[in-house]
């Protein structure tokens, strides 16, 4: 059974079980909650001791010049003491919100109900471990939400009704107007505020008990540390790029014991969501254990791009028109100097919009649209509120079947179609042996013509299914370095993707790949035709 | 009217604020999604879930019914419900909880119990005709009021939605007599190029179309692959008895007419003669001749699209017989009147199909659809083709309209068809499509024992090993219903007496089991069972938040008559989530 796997979730909960068999812990769950607690408050807690914590909590910030003060942070400057105080002061507040979920208590009636009776196909739970349970649940458990979107604002939404507590959120983007059919955490008001933010206020406002704190950061700008803490990451990722990014973060931090076998107190569960239209996916990645998302990377097709010759000699759709303006007039004509195109700059999507509208117009292609062009442009993903509400709970209830054993997890892929009727499938998606990421990666061989040019073969390895690099570092085993895209080789190697590859490479060369968007390093071979 | 409403378009803000769901279902769509009047009875978490996933994409209304107290209530997880300025009554409550989210959607409620005051068939009836839809959470399908609701909404013609949660497992059931499909958008349908029938345009067009003059190879390597075709068709019908490819050889005989149409200048690998060559075999290419395809046909050969006879083509609803009194809707903001109702756009959508049966009738024939996919050619050459096929299309939407008005004098209808809504339903006539669902009531007594078997059968449902199976709980619902009438509660809802609870489950599961013949496998569905009672009425959010989705869904479907609505049941196991549908 997939329960089984979720060691580092299980081996903790055990552990409360026997220490506080049917009981509230008191203080000596100190340790854990100096590592847990951050910034974030339970408002309706505060007292006059409170407000004075978090102004002093407030005034750290301003210090660190951070989102979010880890008490690691206070041990360093030394006040570990004075902060103890108020963490006896946070027990209690805890202690008030688990009173109302207690066995008998008429809140959360039916996790408790469920976690105290067992059935013959819940063959993980143990009733008599309820409290523990509730206790790791609301406590202890730590789970990480990215992105606040669509996907994101009903995770946080489901996590906190399903019981957890300490939820952490990630996301880089400030808030739309079209955010509002569907992310439903938002109001006009709010428009142009960090979406991590806003979300995390409404929650913690919302939800008696919960601790929702903010990150309004990049994903990648967090390190191994971060993301170590966690017992559970839950993805409602727009980008494959960084759900690769996460992917290969969470499969590092698996530890392998003396005998080569996995640590699994070191397996953090990843669990993804994504949807398109009517359409989405709910998956549950155990690194080292499952296929991870690396392995299937195939089921995400790169996005279709037009052929340059068809966008600037013969175009036929509105789109290739608006793709011209886009790939080629823009940084041609430098319309608002040397800046790059920004979609969510009204000034630059109307110049967008008229160019390609004029280009239409010139040949007579009817269809250019606002719309449209800010479609092809920002390559929109349709979304609705509905598709978002059923893959993000999915998604949730996964999770509190991981901590709470109520009832058997699925294994490990569920697709959803509901443009003709309703149509789930569940299924188990294999685990590739040679994925770059989490099994043993064989040198990828291309067959080319060495007649084809360096920026012809950069083409390829850019849609090539397994790679996808799209800012590559390529070294040969010679030690020559035979492209950088980024600075400061680039400008030493830009004269190289002119020349053909018989200029640069002979056949059966073995290429290093490195790329600073992927998460890892392939060995290519290239073999003349 | 939903027609009409689409050809005004909509205020910038309201386009941004919905532009991403406006790429799903188009400005027509949120037109019909906004004239919408949707009734939910019971504020459960279910019910919440799907109304604020309507509530967000701007229903037009949405009147709410529920008595509960939330005083009489144990404070419970509720998202909507959590502010202690509250007010007390359910309905109330999460109707200013859900204003707050999208003022665009009028809200009104009835701070009552909706079995208060629907206590017959005819009240029932003369409360449904207020509504585009009408959702019902949380009450066993045996209840009464659902068995009033099912008949009236059944006649009245008005959709009808069952949502259930009960531990892990969802249930969902729609009822509507007829549903009407304006656009299934199927993506998989083969593009309508008519390269088997070439109307005179296209004809002319491949005539003077001399691949062996065209010297410059650029132009030669972008004549569209359209025209190529259907000079090779020409040439095959010319050879072969005016037929077209029909088997194996044939087809392999027509693909070397293609080869031999490209000129040796030509490059071999022309990209143009390689998409004729890919599209070569017909079938993947164009529909068979006349073809017209069997969703279609059941719409054009549906009574209701017989220009003669039809009685579709006007709202022919018997007034209430009684004069019902309800309690007074509290509007929570400014109500608007006429509620726009499914019936009142089903007669436009026959009275356009019985219009498209007299074009067939007389073309042998559907209307051309007039898109064009892309395909290798230069831009002139494109356009030029992209254009005598809009023009078609554009000449056989008038012919349909001309139908349109001759059936509306002929009949002394009083009913007004926009030319936009026309010409878009012919465009999309290949996407039409009706539904019709069993009632509700009817199933209750008589159920579709062979559609569920099969679906059962399909799933593994049938065998008594291995778990996380959806089917299993249908049967199970249905003793939870057998139960919930002899004991006024859910079984395992009292933990007292859970034993006992699951002996008498056993019990009617095993009744159920007759109906579908099955009573010698006394293993199976044992431990479904078992689960069924541990699960009592628990609503855990996650599946209230999972079926309200998919409730949501479903009725967006139905209301914009957009996509292929579910069929009639679904049943979902969160458990190892797996879920089965079936006409029940």
């Amino acid at each position: 059974m997939f329960n089984k796997l979720c060691e580092r979730v299980y081996d903790q909960r055990r552990a409360m079980s026997a220490e506080v068999p049917g009981s509230i812990p008191g203080g000596r769950m100190q340790a854990p909650v100096v590592k847990w607690y951050d910034i974030s408050l339970p408002r309706r807690h505060s007292s006059v001791l409170f407000t004075f914590f978090v102004a002093f909590i407030d005034s750290l910030r301003l210090m660190f010049k951070c989102d979010r003060v880890p008490f690691y942070h206070l041990r360093v400057v030394k006040l570990h003491g004075v902060v103890s105080f108020f963490i006896m002061q946070l027990e209690e507040a805890v202690r008030d919100d688990v009173a109302e979920w207690r066995a008998g208590g008429p809140a959360w009636g039916g996790l408790d109900h469920l976690l105290r009776n067992a059935g013959p196909l819940s063959t993980d739970l143990n009733p008599e471990a309820a409290d523990a349970t509730q206790t790791f649940l609301r406590q202890h458990c730590k789970i990480l939400i990215i992105g606040a979107g669509g996907l994101g604002c009903e995770l946080l939404k489901d996590v906190a009704l399903s019981g957890f507590r300490h939820i952490n959120v990630i996301d880089l983007d400030t808030i739309d107007v079209s955010n509002l059919n569907r992310q439903f955490l938002f109001t006009e008001a709010d428009i142009g505020k960090s979406k991590a933010h806003v979300a995390a206020q409404y929650i913690n406002s919302r939800i008696p008990g919960c601790r929702v704190v903010p990150h309004h950061a990049n994903i990648m700008s967090f390190d191994a540390q971060f993301y170590q803490q966690f017992n559970i990451v839950i993805a409602g990722l727009d980008s494959v790029e960084a759900r690769r990014w996460l992917n290969a973060m969470l499969v590092s931090l698996v530890q392998f014991n003396p005998d080569g076998s996995v640590d699994r107190s070191s397996v953090i569960p990843l669990i993804d969501g994504g949807t398109e239209g009517f359409q989405g996916q709910a998956r549950i990645i155990y690194p080292r254990f499952t296929s991870c998302f690396e392995c299937t990377l195939s089921l995400f097709p790169p996005q279709q791009n037009y052929p340059f010759c068809t966008i600037a000699n013969t175009p036929r759709l509105p789109e290739h028109c608006i793709e011209y303006a886009h790939v080629i007039l823009w940084d041609k004509l430098k319309p608002f100097g040397d800046v790059k195109l920004n979609m969510d700059n009204a000034e630059h999507t109307k110049w967008l919009y008229e160019t390609a509208k004029a280009r239409s117009e010139h040949f007579g292609i009817q269809g250019v649209t606002l719309r449209l062009t800010q479609g092809v442009a920002k390559n929109i993903i349709p979304a609705v509120a509905s598709t978002n509400a059923i893959v993000a709970a999915a998604c949730a209830n996964e999770a509190l079947k991981m901590i709470s054993a109520i009832a058997a997890n699925m294994d490990n892929y569920m697709m959803y179609n509901g443009k003709s009727g309703v149509y789930t499938y569940t299924y188990k998606n294999e685990k590739k042996p040679d994925c770059p990421v989490c099994g043993t990666p064989q040198p990828k061989t291309f067959q080319v013509s060495p007649k084809d040019s360096l920026a012809e073969f950069l083409e390829q390895i850019a849609i090539d299914p397994d790679i996808r690099s799209k800012k590559p570092f390529l070294r040969s085993s010679t030690g020559k370095t035979i492209y950088a895209s980024t600075s400061p080789l680039r400008e030493a190697t830009q004269s190289n993707l002119k020349k053909k590859l018989g200029e640069l490479i002979t056949s059966g060369t073995e290429l290093t790949l490195a790329d600073k968007d992927l998460p890892f390093i392939r060995t290519l071979i290239i073999n003349y035709k | 009217m939903a027609h009409r409403a689409a050809q005004q378009p909509q205020q910038p803000q309201q386009q941004r604020r919905y532009d991403r769901q406006l790429r799903i279902w188009g400005d027509a769509g949120q037109s019909a999604l906004r004239a919408a009047s949707l009734c939910a009875i019971s504020a459960t978490a279910a019910a919440a879930e799907a109304i604020k996933n309507l509530v967000l994409p701007a229903i037009g209304a949405l009147t709410l019914v529920d008595g509960t107290d939330l005083r009489q209530l144990p404070p419970t997880a509720h998202f909507f419900l959590s502010s202690p300025q509250r007010p007390h009554n359910r309905a109330h409550a999460l109707v200013a909880a859900l204003h707050a989210l999208n003022s665009d959607v009028r809200t009104s409620f009835i701070p009552h119990h909706a079995h208060e005051f629907i206590d017959s068939v005819s009240a029932a009836y003369a409360f449904v005709l207020r509504f585009s839809l009408v959702l019902v959470a949380d009450m066993p399908a045996s209840h009464t009021l659902v068995r009033f609701l099912s008949q009236a909404a059944f006649r009245a013609n008005v959709p009808l939605v069952l949502l259930r949660c009960h531990g892990m497992i969802g249930y969902l059931r729609v009822q509507a007599p007829t549903l009407c499909v304006l656009n299934a958008r199927q993506d998989d349908l083969p593009p309508d190029l008519c390269i088997h029938a070439p109307f005179s345009h296209l004809q002319a067009l491949a005539d003077a179309t001399d691949l062996n003059a065209i010297s410059d190879t650029t132009q030669l390597t972008h004549v569209p692959f359209v025209i190529i075709l259907t000079k090779a068709l020409q040439l095959f019908r010319a050879q072969n008895d005016q037929k077209l490819p029909a088997s194996p050889q044939q087809n392999k005989l027509f693909e070397n007419i293609v080869r031999s149409l490209r000129p040796s200048h030509c490059p071999a690998d022309a990209l143009n003669f390689e998409e004729a060559l890919k599209r070569s075999n017909l079938r993947l290419c164009y529909s068979q001749v006349n073809h017209i395809p069997p969703s279609v046909q059941a719409v054009l050969s549906h009574p209701n699209a017989d220009p003669r006879t039809s009685t579709a083509f006007s709202v022919q609803l018997e007034s209430p017989n009684h004069h019902h009194v309800f309690p007074q809707i509290v509007h929570y903001t400014k109500p608007r009147p006429a509620a726009h109702r499914i019936a009142e756009q089903q007669a436009r959508f026959w009275l356009i199909a019985a219009a498209v049966n007299m074009f067939v009738n007389e073309a042998g024939r559907l209307p051309v659809r007039g898109s064009l996919p892309d395909m290798t050619a230069d831009t002139e050459s494109y356009l030029n083709l992209q254009r005598i096929y809009s023009e078609k299309a554009h000449k056989d939407a008038k012919r349909v309209l001309h139908f349109v008005h001759a059936i509306v004098d002929e009949r002394g209808l009083d009913l007004d068809v926009d030319d936009a809504l026309v010409i878009s339903f012919c465009t999309n006539v290949h996407a039409i499509r009706v539904h019709s669902t069993s009632s509700i009531s009817d199933e209750l007594d008589d159920w579709n024992v062979d559609a569920f078997k099969e679906a059962a059968m399909l799933e593994g449902g049938l065998d008594p090993s291995g778990t996380g199976k959806a089917s299993p709980y249908y049967p199970i619902l249905r003793a939870v219903d057998l139960f919930h009438r002899a004991n006024g509660r859910y079984p395992g809802s009292d933990t007292v007496v859970k034993d006992n609870d699951i002996a008498l489950m056993h019990g009617y599961v095993a009744t159920v089991k007759e109906q579908l013949g099955l009573q010698s496998n006394t293993g199976l569905w044992r431990h479904e069972t078992e689960e069924m009672v541990r699960y009592a009425n628990t609503e855990l959010h996650n599946v209230a938040a999972f079926m309200g989705g998919i409730a949501a869904q479903e009725i967006t479907k139905i209301l914009t008559q957009q996509f292929v609505p579910l069929d009639n049941t679904l049943i979902v196991n969160m458990a190892e989530q797996s879920s089965i549908t079936f006409a029940a």
